[in-house]
Parts: structure tokens; C-alpha cells; sequence
């Protein structure tokens, strides 16, 4: 379903984002972990085609080459991104771009959001407040891929396990194809993902699908410790 | 546009007038007003030919409407009006001036005094809507008796080729006013002031203006105390697209060392990152743009 094809990702000039390959197909659940400025975020918004991110290399979303297509292009064929950090929008009420989104039945009611419906867009919301909204405009936008930047920062307990559940059954059981940025191993035990991916200055250094086996080895010895592990993607 | 059908005081071009009163309000034409009420001719600058006298007795329930409609090619519209809020009365207005065509060429010229007097409060929405090759020039000015209360707001999101605004609201004692301009622009200067006569008085002007293609903006805004009080200015400007201009002038006079006067400004082009957000949902540049400046506006 997505294919990321040795992607370079460029920042003002500068390479951020080495060679990654990465594949997820339907209804697979992929996690993206690494130390903070390893890549993860730049390779998420260079897949959906932020401006500022320039890339070489290929992303292809169902057999089609959308490397060269614009961000609206790509999210309306297919591709949609919970921003780590999203924009508050000044005047533009949550129910306003909802409307323009399509907002799917149900979710805002699950997730306890009706407050937020007639405020600016995530003007003075908490940490979960904004991770739940990016989370419910993902799904509305019913994608065939959904990028899950750190979805799960900032967020208590029990909305953690209402994300989960969210992402559980409106996205992968649905055969939608995820890809989750985290830092919390306990959103990988709960999670229980496909595949894991580690990144470290740039490079998908490790995927596995033994991510209890990833995980503990990280919590032990730390990041470092990968590269010197058996499972290295470039070994 | 709305409420046109039911205006109760409604006028095309400069030749065809239709009144309907409201109870506790007198609606005539300034002419007549002129004629019949010797005492409302100080308030005139000159006899009027054209416009409204409204006479607000009783609090009503049902907001005032007018309306002031160009249909014809370089029609000069002008309206002379004049507003009288009796001691305690409490109304509501809504103004709608538009032409009916897109190159009528029409001008249209709206000034007028409007009094509100002791305890009495007035609400008015202010709707125009112009042709791309219209002009306007418009000049108003409040006076706020003891205690009364004004609550102006303008909002033009169909500018005309060339406009020229100007509010001027003189508060009395213990007297608010909060105008509020809210306009997208060609070619525009505006100028909104506050005059902090009576003790106690407070006045807030909020300006909105979205400089669209080539337009060329001069706003000034001024809050000018000379009694005890407080004011404060909000002025922003959005530049949407090239060659745009937005020249924001806030200017705050003080000669009382009681009064506290505030303001705050800034100009800014739209922001990337906002304007990349909305597209990753699929919303086109050109919608996505329209939602910030729709929310600008209405911030």
C-alpha cells in the first residue's frame, strides 16, 4: 500500500532523512521509534509532502509515484497525518474545518470532544485535547494510510487506551495501514504492532517484528545498543 | 441580503423611498425631519436631500433595519441620516447598504450623527456589500450621552473599488463604545476614533482588514482621552496576496494622567504552517485560504 523508497529528506539543504525503505501494506500497524531529532518527524511530513521537506527518492501509495504530487493531492488519495505539533488556527472553529473534512459519526461523542466544537482550533486546548482532535480528523478523512505522529504524548491513561482503541478498530480493522511515531513502550505492549522500526541519525537502522524482543533490548541498553545489534536493516 | 423585504426604511438610488414604522420609533425621511422637527436641523451639516431620521422613543423588541440599494449605472447615492436614542431606550439596528450589480460604477456617500442619550444603548451591525468598481465614502459620528452604551459593528466583505470610512464615537460620562471594523480592501482609509470626554468613559475600536490583490490600506485608529477613563485599540491586518499593502496607524492621546489607554497591532501574511495543516486534510489552497481569512476576520 506504501512504499517509501530510498528517501532522502532534506532541510534547508541539509540531509535529515538517509535512505530510508519502509513498506506498509493493509491493515498493518508499523511503529517508528528513536531518539528525539533521529528523523521520525521529518520522515512522517516528508511523506505527506509539507513544504520545506525536499526529497529524493520515491513514496508510492498503491502502485502510484506521489513524491512529485501536492499535499492535497496526496491527502485525497489517500495519505493523512496527526501532527505532533498542530497549528492553532485563529477564528476557525473545530465544527467549521470538521464540516469541510467530512467528521465520521460517532467519534466526536467517544472521544468527549463536543466542548471543543465551537472553539478556535486548538487555541488554548490541553496536550490530549489537541492529540484526540488530530486523531479524529485522521480517521474522518477515511485514508488508505494514517501517520500517527507521537499521537500518544501528553496523553493520561485513559484517553491512551481511547486512542488505542480508536486506532485499533477505526483504522487497522478497517484495513487502513498505520504508521505510529512513539516514545512510550507501553503504547508498543499495548499496541502490539507488526513491525517496529528503529530510527537513529536518519536511518531505519533495525525493523522487526519481534518488537518485544526491540523494545527490551532498547529499555536495557538504549539506542545505542542497536547498532550493534543482529537485526540491523543494513547488517 | 437579508432582512431587506422587512427594512423599515429602505432606499434605491436617490429617487424611490419605502417606510414602514415599528412601534416606539419614528421613521421619516431626513427631509421631512427637517421640516417637521425644527430642533433635529442643528444636526444636519446642511438640508438634507436624501437619507433616514430614526427616533428611537420606546425599547423594542425587533431590530431596526434600513437598506440602501444602488441598481443604477453611476448612481451617487447619498444618505444624510441622523439617529436620536431617547434617555434610557434600549435598540438595535442593522444597516445594509449594497449595490445590485457588479459594474455599476455607483458611489455611495453615507454620513450621519447619531445620538444616544443618557442610559440608553444602541446596537448596530453595519453590512455592505459593493461592486468591484464602486466607491464609497462614509462618515458617522456617535454621541454618547451619561451612562449609555454603543455597541458599532461594520463589516464590508465585498469592497468596492475605492472606500473611504470614518467613525468617530464622543462618549459622556460613565458612557462605552466598542467599534468594530471588520473589511476586506481595495484601496481603503479608514479612520476609527474614540473620544474619552466624560469621566469614566471606555471605548475599545477592533479593527480587521484583509488586503486582497494590489490593495492599498491606510487605517488609523485613535483613542484620545481627556478625562478619566480607558481605552484600547486592536488592530489587525492579513495580507492575502501579492502587492498588497496595510499601513496600521494606532494612535493614543492622553491629557488625563487618570486615563489608561492600551493598544495592540500587527500585520502578517498567512501562515505556512496553518495553510499546509488545512491542505494535508485535503481542503484546497484556495479553500484553505478562505477558512484563515474567514476566521481572521471573524477573530
Amino acid at each position: 500500500m506504501l512504499r517509501v523508497k530510498d528517501l532522502d529528506v532534506y532541510i534547508n539543504n541539509k540531509r535529515i532523512v538517509k535512505g530510508v525503505n519502509l513498506e506498509i501494506k493493509k491493515g498493518e500497524l508499523h511503529v517508528l521509534i528513536g531518539p528525539n531529532a533521529s528523523g521520525k518527524s521529518s520522515l512522517c511530513y516528508a511523506i505527506m509532502g509539507l513544504p520545506g521537506y525536499k526529497t529524493k527518492g520515491k513514496i508510492i501509495l498503491n502502485r502510484e509515484n506521489v513524491s512529485k504530487k501536492s499535499i492535497v493531492e496526496r491527502a485525497k488519495k489517500g495519505i493523512a497525518l496527526a501532527f505532533q505539533h498542530p497549528p492553532s488556527i485563529k477564528g476557525v472553529k473545530v465544527k467549521r474545518l470538521l464540516e469541510e473534512i467530512g467528521v465520521e459519526e460517532g467519534l466526536i461523542k467517544e472521544l468527549g470532544l463536543e466542548r471543543l466544537l465551537d472553539r478556535d482550533l486548538n487555541k488554548g486546548f490541553s496536550g490530549g485535547e489537541k492529540k484526540m482532535l488530530e486523531l479524529v480528523q485522521v480517521v474522518s478523512q477515511k485514508p488508505r494510510i494514517a501517520i500517527l505522529d507521537e499521537i500518544d504524548s501528553g496523553i493520561d491513561i485513559k484517553r491512551l487506551e481511547k486512542i488505542i482503541k480508536i486506532v485499533r478498530e477505526r483504522l487497522i480493522d478497517r484495513g487502513i495501514g498505520v504508521l505510529m511515531v512513539t516514545h512510550n513502550g507501553e503504547v508498543i505492549n499495548k499496541i502490539k504492532p507488526d513491525v517496529v522500526h528503529i530510527m537513529l541519525h536518519g536511518k531505519i537502522i533495525c525493523s522487526s517484528k519481534d518488537w518485544r524482543k526491540v523494545w527490551s533490548t532498547i529499555r536495557r541498553y538504549g539506542y545505542e545498543k542497536c547498532k550493534e545489534c543482529e537485526l540491523r536493516a543494513d547488517k | 441580503m437579508r432582512n431587506v423585504k422587512n427594512a423599515n426604511y429602505v432606499q434605491i438610488n436617490n429617487d424611490k423611498t419605502i417606510i414602514k414604522q415599528l412601534e416606539g420609533i419614528e421613521i421619516l425621511r431626513a427631509i421631512d425631519a427637517w421640516n417637521r422637527y425644527k430642533w433635529t436641523r442643528k444636526h444636519f451639516d446642511e438640508k438634507p436631500k436624501n437619507g433616514y431620521f430614526i427616533w428611537a422613543k420606546k425599547t423594542g423588541i425587533v431590530p431596526l433595519t434600513t437598506c440602501a440599494a444602488i441598481e443604477k449605472k453611476g448612481v451617487i447615492q447619498k444618505m444624510n441620516n441622523l439617529i436620536v436614542i431617547e434617555k434610557g431606550v434600549k435598540s438595535r439596528a442593522i444597516g445594509n447598504c449594497f449595490s445590485i450589480g457588479k459594474r455599476l460604477k455607483s458611489r455611495h456617500e453615507g454620513r450621519g450623527k447619531i445620538i444616544i442619550k443618557e442610559g440608553a444603548s444602541l446596537s448596530v451591525e453595519h453590512l455592505h456589500l459593493w461592486g468591484e468598481n464602486d466607491e464609497l465614502v462614509m462618515n458617522y459620528e456617535f454621541i454618547l450621552g451619561k451612562n449609555a452604551r454603543l455597541e458599532y459593528k461594520y463589516r464590508c466583505l465585498k469592497p468596492g473599488r475605492e472606500m473611504k470610512i470614518k467613525t468617530r464615537a464622543i462618549l459622556g460620562e460613565n458612557a462605552s463604545a466598542e467599534l468594530l471594523v471588520i473589511t476586506k480592501a481595495k484601496k481603503l482609509e479608514s479612520s476609527e476614533e474614540i473620544l474619552l470626554k466624560g469621566k469614566n468613559s471606555k471605548g475599545t475600536v477592533k479593527i480587521r482588514i484583509v488586503g486582497e490583490k494590489d490593495s492599498i490600506v491606510k487605517a488609523r485608529t485613535l483613542i484620545d482621552a481627556q478625562n478619566e477613563g480607558k481605552g484600547h485599540l486592536d488592530c489587525q491586518g492579513l495580507i492575502v496576496e501579492k502587492n498588497a499593502s496595510i499601513e496600521l496607524i494606532p494612535v493614543l492621546k492622553n491629557s488625563c494622567r487618570k486615563a489608561i489607554l492600551t493598544h495592540e497591532a500587527s500585520i502578517g501574511a498567512i501562515n505556512d504552517e496553518e495553510l499546509a495543516y488545512l491542505m494535508s486534510r485535503g481542503i484546497a489552497k484556495k479553500n484553505a485560504i478562505k477558512l484563515i481569512v474567514n476566521g481572521f476576520l471573524k477573530s
